[in-house]
Parts: C-alpha cells; sequence; structure tokens
C-alpha cells in the first residue's frame, strides 16, 4: 500500500514580551484561535470532540521568553510556505509574531519529535557583576562534576535527579553594559529521559557558590529566554 | 498592572497582562475616560456578556474610551498592597483612580466586598460622601441595581435595566460639559454636586444622594428624593428593538480559560413565564427577540474575528425564541463546515426542547440540564413553574432514547407553605426519572448513568411576588436536607446543596436597606472577600459584622414584612407594579399558576406603561416554524 503523504506547516515563532506570561495551554489556545481565524486548511481529529492538529515541539514554562518556538500544523494539503506566513502573521499579535514558515510532504507525521537540545539565556541580576570571577570557578566546578543532583517536584512526589548529563554547554558571560547583570548561556538537553530545567541549573550553581564562599551572590534572575531548539 | 518580577510569583499571571486580541486601545486624550469594571476574577468577568457589550457600546464611539478592570486574586491582591501598585486598566494600564466615569457590575451580591476591594486598590474613597473632588463617578449597573440601597454609599449613581442607551446618554453627558465641569483635576466639591444632578436628569439613573432616609413603620431605611431634581421614583431602561442595539462583533478574546470560553450571541432578552422566584423573569420583561437573519450573520461574524469553536445561545429561556428550530439549522449550516459548535445554556423541561438540545448535540452527549425546581405539583403551582412531573418524565424519556447518560436537575427547598411531604416529593421524582432510565437505556448504559440533582434554597429577591418573605429558617432547611439524603440512596444520584449560611447573607444583602452599607464595609474590614468562592466565605465573620452593628443576620434574611410595607427599593420602578406583584402573591398563596402573557394575552404586570404595544412578541408569532 502506497503510505499516506501528509502536509505540515512547521511554523516558527516568538513569545515574547508580556505573553510569555502565558501558559502552554494557553499559547496552544491562541495559536489555535489563530489558525481559525486565518482560515487555514487544517486537519482535525477524528471523533466526538475534533480538534486541529497542531502540535508544539516543547512546552515553554510560564514566564520563560521564546525567541524561536516551533509548532507543526497538519494541513488537508499543501500550501505555499509564504502564503501560510502571511496568513497567520495577520492573526498573531507582535508578541507571538511568525518568524518562518516551512511547509513539509511526505508519510512522516512527527516533525519535531527528533530535536534534541535547547539553548537558554538568563539574565540576572546586576548585582551578580561584582562576584563574577566565584561565578565562573562555580560553573567550572559544575562542569567538571561528576554528578550534580537537584530536587524535581511532579504533582505526585519530589525525587532527586542527576542533571549533570543534560547539561551539554554552560558559561557565563558579562553584560558589558550598565545596569545589565551578567547573563548565563546554556545548552541543556530536551528529550523526556534527561531534560533538564534552566532554573535547575541555576539552583545547582547557588548550591556551588554556596561550597565556594561564606560571601552571599546574589543568583537573581532576572529573565530567562530559550533562545533555539535543535 | 504587576511588574515582571510580581507577575512571576502569582497564580495564572495571564489574567493580568491585557493585550489580547481584539483588544481595543485608543490614543491618550480620547474624549471621556470609563474603566468597565467586574468585581470578580478575570475568568469570570470575561465570561460575562453584559461586560463585552458595554465595551462596545462605549469604545464605539470616537469620544470616549473604555478599559477593562477585573479583582486580582488573592495573591496578587497581597503583592500589590505590598508594593503599593493601584489597579490599574488592562488596555493602557491607567490606575482606575484616573478615569473620568468607573462602571462596575452588581450581578450578585456576595460580589458587594469585592467591589470594596476594587475601590480601595484604587485608592478610590469607598463612600461616595468622601469624594470630594476630582475622583472618577463611579456608577453601578446590573441587576443587584433593582435593590440599590445595600450599597448606596459606595456608588455615585445607579443604572437601573438595560445599559445600552443609559450609558450612551451618560457618555453623552460627560463628553458635553460645560468647560466649568469638565476638568476633572481641579473639580471642586460643589462641582461634582451639580454634575451629579445633572445626572440624575438622565432616565433610568438613580443617584442616591439626592435622596434623604426615613423609617418606615417596619424600622426599614426608606429613601425620599430631597428636591425636584430627583425623581421619586426611578424608571427602569428598557430597549425597545434589540435589533437596533450595538453588539460586539469582535470581542477580546480572554487568554486564559474563562468559564464561558466561547462567542455569544444573544437571541433574547427577558422572560414572561413568570415563575415567582425569578427576578430576572420580573425586572427585564417583555421579551424582545433579535432577527434571524442578523443572529446568524452576527455569528458568523464573531466566529470569524474570534477563531472560536463553540457559540452559545444567550437567553434566560433559549427554546421560547420564536423561530428557534430554524435558527439552530441556519446556525449548523453556516457554522458546521467551519467544525463551530452550537450551545444552548438554558432548557425547558419539555420534550420540544430535548428535541431541540438533540439538533444541537449530534456527536457528543454530554449532560443534560432540566429544571423542575420543586417536587411536588402543589409547589410548582405555588412558584408558577409552568411544568408538570409527566413532563418532565417525558422530557428524559426522550433523552434517554437520544443517547444522553447524564441527568443535572435543578430543585428549590425552602418555599412557601413547602411541607416535608413537599420535599419528599423531590425523591419521588428523582424515583421516576431512575425507573424512565432504566426502562430506556440499555443494562450496560443504565449501569454507567449519573443523575445530579442540584438543591438551592431560595432567596426571596426585591421586585418578586416572594418580595415580602424572608428565607426558611437555616434548621428547617438543614433537616429538609438531611431527609432528602435519607430517602436518596441510589449510588447513581448524587445530591447537591447550596451554602445555607451562603444563602442567608445573600438573602439579608438582596432585600437590605440603607443600613447595609456600614455592616458591608465592616465585614470588608474585618476580611470577608469572594464570598460567592465556597472556601472564602467566612460565616461567622459575617454574623459579627451585622451583630457589630445590632443586627442579626439570620433575621435579616427571615424577616417577614406585610404587603403594606413601604420596601427601601420602591424608589426603583421595574416596570413590574407592586400591584402586580401582591396580585402574584396572592395567586401563589392560592396555589394558582398564571399563564405567559405571549400565550394567553397580557395579564397585566404593569409593563404597558412603559412598553404600550406590549407584548411585542406571541406564540403567534412562532408561524409554522416549530
Ligand atoms: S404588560 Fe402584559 S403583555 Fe407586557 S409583559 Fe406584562 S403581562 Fe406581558
Amino acid at each position: 500500500m502506497e503510505p499516506l503523504i501528509r502536509h505540515f506547516a512547521i511554523v516558527a515563532f516568538r513569545k515574547a514580551g508580556p505573553l510569555r506570561f502565558l501558559s502552554h495551554l494557553d499559547l496552544a489556545r491562541a495559536i489555535d484561535r489563530a489558525v481559525r481565524r486565518a482560515g487555514l486548511p487544517v486537519k482535525y481529529s477524528q471523533g466526538f470532540n475534533p480538534r486541529a492538529q497542531i502540535g508544539f515541539a516543547s512546552a515553554l514554562p510560564v514566564g520563560v521568553a521564546g525567541e524561536r518556538e516551533l509548532c507543526q500544523i497538519e494541513l488537508e494539503r499543501p500550501l505555499q510556505a509564504g502564503d501560510v506566513l502571511r496568513a497567520l502573521s495577520e492573526q498573531l499579535p507582535p508578541d507571538l509574531a511568525v518568524i518562518d514558515v516551512g511547509v513539509v510532504s511526505g508519510p512522516k507525521r512527527k516533525h519535531l519529535s527528533g530535536l534534541t537540545r535547547a539553548d537558554y539565556d538568563i539574565e540576572l541580576a546586576p548585582s551578580a557583576e561584582s562576584g563574577m570571577h566565584v561565578l565562573a570557578e562555580a560553573i567550572e566546578r559544575l562542569m567538571d562534576a561528576g554528578t550534580v543532583t537537584v530536587l524535581r517536584e511532579t504533582t505526585s512526589r519530589t525525587r532527586e535527579i542527576d542533571i549533570r548529563p543534560g547539561i551539554h554547554s554552560l558559561e557565563v558571560h558579562e553584560s558589558g553594559s550598565e545596569g545589565v547583570g551578567p547573563r548565563l548561556c546554556m545548552s541543556l538537553a530536551l528529550q523526556q529521559d534527561s531534560l533538564v530545567k534552566p532554573l535547575e541549573v541555576v539552583e545547582a550553581i547557588r548550591r556551588q557558590l554556596g561550597d565556594l564562599t561564606d560571601r552571599r551572590v546574589d543568583l537573581d534572575v532576572r529573565r530567562v529566554t530559550r533562545l533555539v531548539l535543535h | 498592572m504587576l511588574p515582571d518580577s510580581l507577575l512571576q510569583q502569582v497564580e495564572t499571571p495571564a489574567r493580568y497582562l491585557g493585550g489580547e486580541w481584539n483588544q481595543i486601545v485608543k490614543p491618550a486624550g480620547v474624549g471621556v475616560r470609563m474603566a468597565i469594571c467586574y468585581p470578580d476574577t478575570y475568568e469570570v468577568g470575561m465570561s460575562h456578556a453584559g461586560l463585552h457589550i458595554l465595551y462596545e457600546v462605549a469604545n464605539r464611539r470616537p469620544d470616549a474610551a473604555c478599559e477593562r478592570v477585573f479583582l486580582p486574586w488573592t495573591d496578587a491582591i497581597a503583592l500589590m498592597r505590598e508594593h503599593e501598585i493601584p489597579l490599574a486598566g488592562l488596555e493602557t494600564r491607567t490606575p482606575l483612580r484616573d478615569f473620568d466615569l468607573v462602571g462596575i457590575t452588581l450581578q450578585h451580591e456576595l460580589t458587594y466586598t469585592n467591589v470594596l476591594a476594587l475601590l480601595d486598590l484604587s485608592g478610590i474613597p469607598l463612600r461616595a460622601a468622601d469624594r470630594t473632588g476630582p475622583e472618577p463617578l463611579v456608577v453601578a449597573g446590573g441587576p443587584c441595581a433593582f435593590n440599590p440601597e445595600p450599597m448606596a454609599d459606595f456608588f455615585d449613581c445607579f443604572v437601573i435595566g438595560d445599559g445600552e442607551e443609559a450609558l450612551d446618554e451618560l457618555l453623552d453627558l460627560l463628553a458635553d460639559l460645560p468647560q466649568s465641569l469638565r476638568r476633572r483635576a481641579d473639580r471642586t466639591h460643589a462641582q461634582r454636586r451639580e454634575l451629579l444632578q445633572r445626572i440624575a436628569s438622565l432616565e433610568g439613573v438613580y443617584v442616591p444622594s439626592g435622596y434623604r432616609l426615613r423609617p418606615s413603620a417596619e424600622g426599614l431605611l426608606i429613601p425620599e428624593s430631597r428636591g425636584e431634581q430627583y425623581p421619586s421614583r426611578v424608571t427602569r431602561r428598557v430597549v425597545r428593538d434589540l435589533d437596533a442595539q450595538p453588539y460586539p462583533l469582535a470581542p477580546v478574546v480572554p487568554h486564559t480559560d474563562a468559564i464561558h470560553d466561547r462567542a455569544e450571541i444573544e437571541i433574547t432578552r427577558g422572560c414572561t413565564r413568570g415563575c415567582r422566584f425569578c427576578q430576572a423573569g420580573m425586572v427585564y420583561r417583555p421579551v424582545r427577540e433579535r432577527d434571524l437573519d442578523l443572529l446568524v450573520e452576527q455569528a458568523d461574524e464573531i466566529i470569524r474575528s474570534t477563531g472560536y469553536d463553540e457559540l452559545s445561545l444567550l437567553s434566560l429561556n433559549c427554546p421560547d425564541y420564536t423561530r428557534i428550530a430554524p435558527l439552530i439549522d441556519r446556525l449548523h449550516e453556516r457554522l458546521g463546515p467551519r467544525r463551530v459548535s452550537v450551545g444552548m445554556p438554558s432548557l425547558r423541561v419539555d420534550t420540544f426542547s430535548v428535541g431541540l438540545a438533540e439538533r444541537l448535540q449530534r456527536v457528543r452527549k454530554s449532560g443534560l440540564t432540566l429544571a423542575p425546581e420543586a417536587g411536588s405539583q402543589r409547589m410548582r403551582d405555588i412558584i408558577n413553574k409552568d411544568v408538570t412531573a409527566e413532563d418532565l418524565l417525558s422530557a428524559a424519556s426522550a433523552a434517554f432514547r437520544s443517547g444522553w447518560q447524564r441527568l443535572k436537575l435543578y430543585f428549590m427547598i425552602g418555599l412557601p407553605r413547602e411541607t416535608d411531604e413537599d420535599v419528599l416529593a423531590i425523591a419521588d421524582l428523582i424515583d421516576d426519572v431512575l425507573a424512565v432510565a432504566r426502562r430506556e437505556l440499555s443494562r450496560a448504559a443504565y449501569g454507567r448513568f449519573k443523575l445530579s440533582a442540584s438543591i438551592n434554597a431560595l432567596i426571596p429577591k426585591p421586585h418578586t411576588p416572594f418580595q415580602w418573605l424572608g428565607t426558611a429558617d437555616p434548621e428547617d432547611l438543614q433537616r429538609r436536607r438531611e431527609l432528602l439524603y435519607g430517602r436518596i440512596t441510589d449510588r447513581r444520584v448524587s445530591l447537591s446543596f447550596s451554602d445555607f449560611d451562603a444563602t442567608m447573607l445573600e438573602a439579608a444583602l438582596a432585600r437590605g436597606d440603607r443600613g447595609l452599607g456600614d455592616v458591608i464595609l465592616s465585614a470588608y474590614r474585618a476580611g470577608a472577600l469572594f464570598d460567592g468562592w465556597g472556601e472564602k466565605f467566612d460565616a461567622e465573620l459575617w454574623r459579627r459584622a451585622f451583630a457589630d452593628h445590632d443586627l442579626d443576620l439570620a433575621e435579616c434574611a427571615r424577616q417577614f414584612l406585610p404587603t403594606s410595607a413601604e420596601l427601601p427599593w420602591d424608589v426603583i420602578d421595574a416596570g413590574v407594579t407592586k400591584t402586580f406583584l401582591e396580585a402574584e402573591f396572592g395567586r401563589a398563596r392560592r396555589a394558582e399558576p398564571t399563564p405567559d402573557c405571549r400565550e394567553a394575552g397580557c395579564v397585566g404586570c404593569g409593563m404597558r406603561r412603559l412598553v404600550p404595544d406590549c407584548p411585542p412578541i406571541t406564540w403567534g408569532d412562532r408561524g409554522e416554524a416549530t
């Protein structure tokens, strides 16, 4: 039998400004409604409660901005990527702007499941600037450590997990400008089994700092941004 | 409103963001600035159709700008207090105290402390008497405005009845003020008083400061006009032609899961079925409808502009729309291909309604809700609920045959002249429905069948035939609750009762006089807030607040008044006359039903004084359609 050919729009978009405080569910609803307003010929699920077939690469936590988030929209028929971009752009606010769109056709149903890493940028409060060298040392130690355990809460329980294997890179950079704190740049695992959350890394650095010095170094997180998914 | 660092700390920050799809932001310096406030959370307030309507009425004017304001949840309130952040409009973050007009809708009595919190968080003095200069005009509307007295201390004025035209006139007045009254910033106390006097001349607007209080024979405070600028009775506004009214075709789409997260079209307003406990059925007469073609176009446009996948028909009684079946078919035809489902929140207890519901829910059979309201025929005659046990059983049977496997029934207890037998008749009726379910459903389906019965205590409301009655004794209510729990043991049936303490408070506030203003303020100061939210409601705190002013909450709720009594809300002419209400009260005592005037012709409720050709719609208008 011929494999069924499916058509997908792969949409890269931002989640920025105040709208970064939308929950993943709210974001999904906003995109769903934009797609409906745009009148795109979207595939719907079967059953009593048909849903538009829209899937997201990865949920962003409430408050975390995304520079380039991804979702796939299954279409009834192949469309020009430019037409999808234009139609969707008209229906989304600037804080959820579409960056680019690709349209792919083929038997594949999941185009976003191969993503393994996400890069994050965390802006710290300016006060952290004074402790730059301890901060750098704490990060070095953390990266040299065999295991880095943090507590992760799920709805049902709290457990200890080792996040070290999921930290691909971690650096600290001075902002260089007055009134803006240093930034932590990191690349973290995205897959279920090795997933690491950016604030867990911050927590681990805090603990390293505690071991290094009795002087308090403020790790006040100002803003977390997910830059890109790989 | 909240800075990023605080947004990170609150539950559901999406409530406080603004910037939703279809939000209207006007440039600074636009004529009259108005805030429309809903004294509850974002999710509740954004579900309220009236808010969207008034937002449209104001914002379609080039000389007005209207923003939305909701009450932040307790976590955000605490942070705002700690950081001294004032409450502000979602559209431009303008602090509420800098608006010209602050409109607050009063949907039910248990939001009264929330109203005080809205003002308090804005830095607006709570009492109207303390607002002596540049503060905004604080205006109330909504069903609770039909007895303005308990909240009269806190509002500069109340708009009674349909708000569309009244708001337009109020905005006209504010937009055309003479130079001396215009500049809010340096408004003097005398100028503010002059402004309020002008507002009192608008039809349907009650300005409490224009009335002095006089105790009645029963000790109630009765408002009395201070002079001819203030009408002795304020007549409710009635919109004659719904089709001519603005309706939001691009309503603001909430950021986060609103209670009703869907498109709505208002198909009818008002109801003349005449249930004697129902305030809406008395104060929103007569029944008015929108044109079918117009409704289909409105629905189409709202779906297009919002992207909603659900449309709900708004009405006190959807099946009463004269051409309901063709309307549903047309909506399906137009919206079905776009995968929009059409829902109808209110159903009558009859097979016709179930047939309509069947049309609506062709695929998904979620629960069906019916409201027989009382167990015995005698009780249903007393409350004038035009439904028989046979109606209910044949409606249930039709529902089961079309595949529904969940049923919800609404009942009331604490009705006038109710005996234990009347209450136990609820259990009998539920037994009969179960028997129908056993007969109509397959064995497996009957095994899964669920019936929930929601049982509320009667709360007598102003401008209804029961306005002279108090609530039942809480101990009687509790005993009757136990009676029902004892009688209904089938595991398929789940019973839920209203909180009788909250019932007593709602009743006391509903029929209260101006003396209750101090009680409400004391309760608020003592920490009462979100009283309608079950877990936040503190009955003891409220009892103390009443006691602090030498009042007994339960006595206020239960107070029985002679029909000769002067009532605090007599100052409002709701359209239905006191004579009619009294006659209806008499018929209730004799368990005599009164027919719907669309069917039987005018029954003399008094509305003809306001709408001479009443009723605008009769059953004859149904024609072939049904
Ligand atoms: S005035 Fe007569 S026709 Fe009009 S609503 Fe009242 S009873 Fe019905």
